[in-house]
């Protein structure tokens, strides 16, 4: 069993990595930030 | 070597060792005490016991390279059986003695005499150091000579008694004290399995001769059912039929316990007679007995297999509810260790934790056994477990002995004596059973110390790849009705893939609030990451105590934001009812990799080895439940 351990380990530090070199996490919470265009921001800016 | 005639019938008679006093005539068992050049006849000796032994006269052998031959012998009775001393000459002189008792072998060499307490004031456990090696004594005998053969370094007759005490030392040592003179005549040696001394010239135990172990049938003094003495070391015999068990070492058979056994129907899954390959050689089970202890009120009873084979002795099978061990004596005295739980013994570079003490009773008795078994027969039992293998002490008033268990799976018994079926279920765990989750747990925290390694390294790379310095900052202050609107020049966020970034705000607000909307402006593409915090920090005091609430700061992260050309764009207002302007600094870095990652991969790799380490404590808790170090006593409901 401890073998499936291993292999599950590795796996996980893999997408561990991954994501670490992507810059990108699971708990990322994008709230109070808006993505928009620049028109937008000046209407709003009026 | 000299040599001359029996003064009784004439025969050769040998004296092939210095030390020899008295020779043993072969031909009319005459005892010879060699005075000078001169031969007396001090009377005749008394016939031999058959014995197992496969030494006899003439047989030659090793230790530690040196060969030596087999010249004398004296057989003594003690109070549970008979064992021989065989007097050996060694090639460069030397003599020495080889005790054969029960198929285990101990070779001794007279040492000077010692300072030793008087017989009367040893008891079994006391220690003694001889030649600055400490031994225990194990064994207190009256042993009496039975009878002589061949030559021997001191004069003896048969019904000459010696007051004995066997010692074990570390190692296989062994010595033995001999009271029956004075000064007390110590023997310091070892004991080493029989394989060890190289013999050549051993006698057949199949072929005939004086101490041939042939089968004897005989009816049973009880119910006159047909029995057997197979082995010539056999002391007792129990009736599978009646119960009553005999003394057999004679031709006049003597009643050691009356039926009074056999109320209840035993069967032996190991039939009395029935033979298996086991430790790599042929046994044949020759006895059977039930002991039981009492404990909590409880009485437990267990089955004990006597086995045999002509070379390595006896072999014990004991059963329990579904569990065997394979036992056998063991030839060193456990070392005591220090230990501040239960007792702690070493080994064979094991550890043996104290598993509990009972006195066993013999409950059954059916078969061969070397010793005079009777019913009733108590011994306190103390056993120490290391799975697999368990160390037990036996002892009485007069004798202490360690025998070392291995647990056997049944099915290897099952097909060690080609039964048929399956063995019956396992009940309980047993004090010395291997645990299924033996040596997982250290191997799964292992495998995750690498893993954390690893993910540490992971981390830590990344975050000092990571240029934290500030790409950009606005700062600027707002009052009522007077907000602040900037926007940086084009600075750069390079890379080839889109990134996160970090946005600080951090205010010097206090008992108001100020709303900062921040706008990360790629100057490309137009497009926007927009962000608005109302930031409120209030403090006071209430009742004598200090208050506050809310924050002055915040923190905001774009997690995949682009690399390309942006600009900055703060713009804060203060409370309709601030009472000063307040100030906020806006800050735009590189974020660097979220701990929050690793501790999430750690987590989930923590359950294997946390749920690993609970089954194999919960399979713990349960063994030594049964043992006198339970945790807690288990309360029936």
């Amino acid at each position: 069993m401890h073998r499936l351990y291993i292999l599950t380990a590795l796996l996980s530090l893999g997408a561990f990595t991954y994501g670490q070199y992507q810059g990108v996490s699971l708990f990322d919470s994008e709230e109070g930030v808006q993505k928009g265009r620049t028109s937008s921001l000046s209407s709003r800016h009026k | 070597m000299s040599q001359a005639s029996c003064p009784s019938c004439a025969a050769p008679v040998k004296f092939r060792g210095a030390s020899s006093v008295v020779a043993v005539c072969a031909y009319c068992q005459s005892t010879l005490l060699r005075d000078g050049a001169r031969l007396e006849d001090i009377g005749k000796q008394s016939e031999l016991l058959e014995d197992a032994s496969l030494l006899q006269l003439g047989a030659e052998g090793r230790h530690r390279g040196v060969h030596f031959g087999v010249i004398g012998r004296i057989q003594y009775r003690y109070g549970a059986g008979v064992w021989s001393e065989w007097y050996l000459l060694f090639d460069d002189r030397r003599d020495g003695w080889l005790s054969d008792a029960n198929g285990n072998y101990v070779i001794t060499y007279l040492r000077p005499p010692p300072e030793v307490p008087a017989y009367e004031s040893l008891k079994i456990g006391d220690k003694l150091t001889f030649q600055k090696q400490q031994f225990e004594v194990t064994n207190l005998e009256q042993a009496t000579v039975v009878a002589g053969e061949g030559e021997l370094p001191f004069k003896f007759g048969s019904g000459w008694e010696a007051p004995v005490a066997d010692l074990r030392g570390e190692h296989g040592r062994f010595a033995t004290l001999d009271y029956s003179e004075t000064p007390v005549r110590l023997y310091v040696g070892e004991q080493l399995p029989f394989d060890t001394f190289g013999f050549s010239g051993l006698r057949d135990p199949k072929s005939g001769g004086k101490s041939t172990a042939k089968a004897r049938a005989f009816r049973c003094v009880g119910c006159g059912a047909p029995l057997e003495k197979k082995l010539a070391s056999t002391e007792a015999v129990g009736c599978g039929s009646c119960g009553t068990i005999m003394d057999v070492t004679s031709e006049d058979i003597q009643i050691l316990s009356a039926a009074t056994q056999h109320e209840r129907e035993v069967t032996p899954r190991f039939a009395l007679g029935s033979r298996a390959v086991l430790q790599g050689a042929a046994h044949e089970v020759v006895g059977y007995m039930r002991r039981a202890m009492t404990a909590d009120g409880i009485n437990y009873e267990w089955g004990e297999y006597l086995l045999h084979n002509h070379e390595k002795g006896y072999l014990w099978i004991s059963e329990y509810q579904g569990h065997y061990n394979l036992i056998r004596t063991a030839a060193n005295t456990p070392r005591q260790k220090p230990s501040l739980g239960p007792q702690q013994l070493s080994y064979l570079g094991r550890t043996f934790k104290h598993f509990q003490t009972c006195v066993a009773t013999v409950t059954y008795v059916a078969g061969e056994f070397n010793w005079r078994v009777k019913l009733g027969d108590e011994v306190n039992v103390h056993d120490y477990v290391s799975p697999p293998l368990m160390l037990s002490c036996e002892r009485t008033d007069s004798e202490l002995s360690w025998s070392l268990g291995e647990y056997t799976e049944p099915e290897v018994l099952w097909r060690a004596f080609r039964l048929k079926g399956a063995p019956p279920p396992k009940v309980g765990i047993a004090a010395n059973q291997p645990s299924p989750y033996e040596g997982r747990p250290g191997r799964y925290w292992r495998w995750y110390a690498v893993a954390l390694a690893l993910a540490l390294l992971v981390q830590i790379g990344f975050s000092l790849s990571v240029d934290s310095r500030p790409l950009a900052e606005l700062r600027g202050a707002a009052a009522r009705g007077r907000p602040f609107e900037s926007t940086t020049p084009p600075f750069a966020i390079t890379g080839t893939r889109p990134r996160p970034v970090g946005m600080s705000i951090k205010t010097d607000v206090d008992n108001s609030w100020i709303a900062v909307n921040a706008v990360l402006t790629n100057t490309q593409t137009g497009d926007a990451f927009i962000v608005g915090r109302e930031i409120g920090y209030y403090s006071g005091w209430d009742g004598g105590e200090s208050w506050s609430e809310g924050d002055r700061a915040a923190l905001v992260r774009f997690p995949q934001v682009p690399p390309g050309t942006y600009t900055l764009t703060v713009d804060i207002e203060a409370a309709p009812d601030a009472q000063r302007q307040f100030t906020a600094a806006v800050r735009v870095y590189r974020s660097p990799p979220r701990w929050l990652n690793l501790v999430l991969l750690l987590s989930l790799l923590l359950i294997p080895p946390v749920w690993v380490t609970i089954r194999a404590a919960g399979y713990e808790t349960k063994r030594w439940a049964e043992s006198d170090h339970a945790p807690e006593t288990d309360d029936d409901e």
